[in-house]
């Protein structure tokens, strides 16, 4: 039967859990930033070469799912004489693969920024990194945000993905309670309950962000 | 004593409250046409709706020659909402024509002519064709049969749409707005149109801004303000003789506007012979 | 790194095999999935405030609970509450249940983008409620709504590779096989990708050649074959 005394004595172990799944998204989600960036120059660029790269890139890693590309990464590293814990190799790859998705958001962006800021910007006599740094970032941003967001949510909802290799974030956590305890129930509702509160939070402070930024 | 095409009963109407209507009593008889103007939020798109039921009157009763519309009075006598089959039933009666068309876009111009006559009446394809181009070859859009909407502009959609509500041989067509979101370059062709179908037997209830029109075809002429009846009168008298003050005041604004004191000119120059008479 | 294609070409049949699992299992999870996003969509459309409450929780709980838990909670607690399930079907459960939630999203939000004038017009000809969902609703809903649904799918095919975590005989779980046999594990899992990849690739394709086909009427006048004499 259901005993809450002994789901209540696990509940440390899954709040450890809790704060590695937080600490994997935000390594992940650091990573996808900057891998999204990148890719999206690439995407965006006047050389048919990097722009062929990165629809690659980007259709390789939409296309396979996470758990292979985490053993891709899981095996490649040591191959080319890379040896890391777990848990970085995971961020790794949760960052290659949402960064491609971020780079899609941020083309997406960039594009439906009006041609006539740029040339208002241009009329001004304004250099080209100026015009990134003072119009088209600031206004990117703005319209990307909620997409972000929504990108970051999923990413937190693949991090259980880590589990397959033994890193010990909430999914994990919960299965070694269960491996113990035998009360899948009531562990698994607590994890996936987890989950519902930290993307709430995500989205919470994403809200609270996004009225930061607003222009009116 | 014929019996009205559409007489409204005491229709009113609220929204959270706020009366818009307040009891609109109205007879058209059959081939009439009647013009309704005033000024904006008077009422007057409200209570073509409250007509065939798209936002149902709170109180008061519509009459589809002489037959209770939307409603029915049961065995103790009481008045009760129609059931949703039995109205669409109803609805195939009475026409409308939108302020925004509303041509559905995936269909040709034929096809959303058709569409009524061959889904809704059930009539043989060939049949629905035949009245479709007889229909679109009225309207002046013969050759633009199988254009789909986008590919139109505003005047020959328009144009499209009265001859959709056409084909369902209406008892009686409502116009709501028909020219108000036309360039002013448009308005002409949607408005000759409607001047033909008025000539006709067509009974028609036509909301309008365009004053012109209205006193040069209207049989009757309606000044809606504040959810009332404010002037119901045949336009050369509407014009010349007004009952009420608020009708001077009315004629006043509109002929300043359409005389281009304030801002563009517009399509609704009124037919100033009428008023020098 | 160099690879072994003799050791590649003979794991080949088992990733066959278990490439045709994959296919199998998303057809039957796609097609639950619309089913039940479709269900749900219409709760959330309806008037029945219970409904419309419950189906706004399961879509709320489906989208914030990771697919991976779903498959877990599929696999170990189903059975506890007597629902006997053999994993494969487990799986199956899981991940429809997880997609409905994203359809019914997606097609609230394409019938949403639908003007009220277009339902409106339909009424005033006295369309019944079946006429206007199939004659006016649907036919510009669907050109809307079939990219997201293509993107789903693919999104689908991709998640039925979770279920090698409970020993579902799918794909990744081939791969899984042919790796321990092999010992190669880079090459096999390359191989795998490029499997997936080619699936994806494919139903991209046929995404973009559907969505050409649904938007003709964006584009160009119809071409009548019959009644045109011009």
């Amino acid at each position: 039967m259901f005993d809450p005394a002994r789901l209540i004595a696990a509940l440390p172990e899954l709040a450890n859990g809790a704060t590695n799944t937080v600490m994997l998204t935000f390594c992940s989600a650091l990573l996808s930033w900057v891998v999204g960036s990148v890719i999206v120059v690439g995407l965006l660029s006047p050389v048919a070469l990097w722009r062929r790269a990165g629809r690659v890139y980007v259709s390789f890693m939409r296309g396979t799912p996470a758990l292979v590309q985490l053993f891709l990464v899981f095996f490649a590293l040591p191959m080319i004489g890379v040896h890391v814990p777990p848990f970085i190799a995971a961020s790794i790859t949760l960052g290659l693969n949402s960064g491609a998705y971020v780079a899609e958001i941020l083309r997406g962006a960039l594009l439906a920024i009006p041609a006539g800021q740029i040339e208002a910007a241009e009329a001004l006599g304004m250099r080209k990194a100026a015009l990134w740094r003072r119009i088209l970032l600031p206004q990117g941003i703005r319209i990307a945000l909620p997409s972000l967001t929504n990108e970051l949510t999923l990413l937190l909802k693949t991090t259980p993905l880590a589990s397959v290799v033994a890193v010990t974030e909430l999914t994990f956590a919960g299965q070694i309670v269960i491996a113990r305890t035998f009360e899948p129930a009531e562990v698994l509702l607590a994890v996936a309950l987890g989950y519902i509160v930290v993307s709430q939070a995500l989205v919470l402070g994403a809200r609270a962000l996004e009225r930061h930024l607003a222009v009116t | 004593m014929t019996i009205p095409a559409l007489r409204t009963e005491a229709i009113a109407k609220s929204f959270n409250g706020n009366e818009v209507l307040s009891g609109i009593d109205l007879s058209i008889m059959p081939g009439e046409v009647v013009c309704i103007v005033g000024p904006s939020g008077s009422g007057k798109s409200t209570f073509l709706r409250c007509i065939n039921h798209l936002s149902p009157a709170t109180s008061g009763h519509v009459y589809l020659n002489g037959e209770l519309f939307g409603e029915r009075e049961t065995a103790g006598g009481n008045v009760m909402p129609l059931q949703h089959a039995a109205l669409q039933e109803q609805r195939q009666r009475i026409g409308m024509v939108f302020q925004s068309f509303n041509l559905w876009p995936h269909r040709t111009a034929l096809e959303n002519v058709m569409e009524g006559p061959r889904i809704v009446k059930k009539m043989p394809t060939a049949e629905a064709r035949d009245l479709a181009e007889s229909l679109l070859e009225r309207v002046g859009l013969a050759e633009r049969k199988s254009y789909y909407p986008g590919h139109l502009s505003g005047g020959q959609q328009q144009r499209v749409a009265i001859a959709r509500a056409l084909a369902m041989q209406p008892e009686l067509i409502l116009f709501d707005e028909p020219t108000s979101a036309l360039d002013p370059e448009l308005v002409g062709e949607v408005l000759s149109v409607m001047k033909e179908l008025a000539s006709g037997e067509t009974t028609m209830i036509v909301v309008t801004h365009e004053i012109g029109f209205a006193v040069e075809v209207a049989d009757r002429l309606v000044l809606m303000d504040k959810g009332r009846i404010v002037e119901d009168a045949p336009p050369r008298q509407f014009i010349e003789a007004p009952r009420e003050e608020r009708s001077r005041q009315f004629l006043k604004q509109v002929l300043s506007r359409s005389l281009g004191f304030s801002g563009e000119p517009s399509g609704a120059i009124l037919p100033l012979s009428i008023l020098q008479n | 790194m160099s690879f072994d294609w003799a050791l590649i070409s003979e794991t080949l049949p088992l990733l066959a095999q278990g490439t045709l699992v994959t296919l199998q299992l998303s057809a039957i999870t796609a097609l639950a999935a619309l089913a039940g996003g479709a269900v749900l969509a219409s709760f959330c459309a309806s008037r029945a405030r219970p409904l419309r409450l419950m189906a706004q929780i399961f879509i709320g709980a489906m989208r914030g609970i990771p697919p991976l838990v779903l498959v877990l909670i599929a696999f170990y607690v189903l059975p506890a509450l007597g629902l006997l399930l053999d994993p494969m079907t487990a799986g199956v459960v899981a991940l429809a249940s997880y997609f409905s939630a994203y359809v019914a999203v997606a097609l609230g939000s394409a019938i949403a983008a639908i003007p009220a004038g277009q339902t409106e017009a339909a009424l005033v000809i006295g369309m019944t409620p079946r006429l206007r969902l199939v004659r006016v609703i649907l036919p510009q809903a669907l050109p809307i709504v079939l990219p997201v649904l293509c993107g789903l799918l693919i999104g689908l095919i991709k998640e039925t590779a979770l279920l090698s975590v409970i020993s579902v005989g799918e794909l990744t779980f081939a791969t899984k096989q042919a790796v321990s046999r092999t010992y190669a594990p880079f090459e096999v899992y390359m191989t795998a990708a490029m499997f997936y990849w080619a699936i994806s690739a494919a139903l991209e394709a046929a995404a973009r050649a559907l969505e050409h086909r649904t938007t003709r009427f964006r584009r160009n006048i119809a071409s009548s074959p019959k009644g045109r004499l011009s």
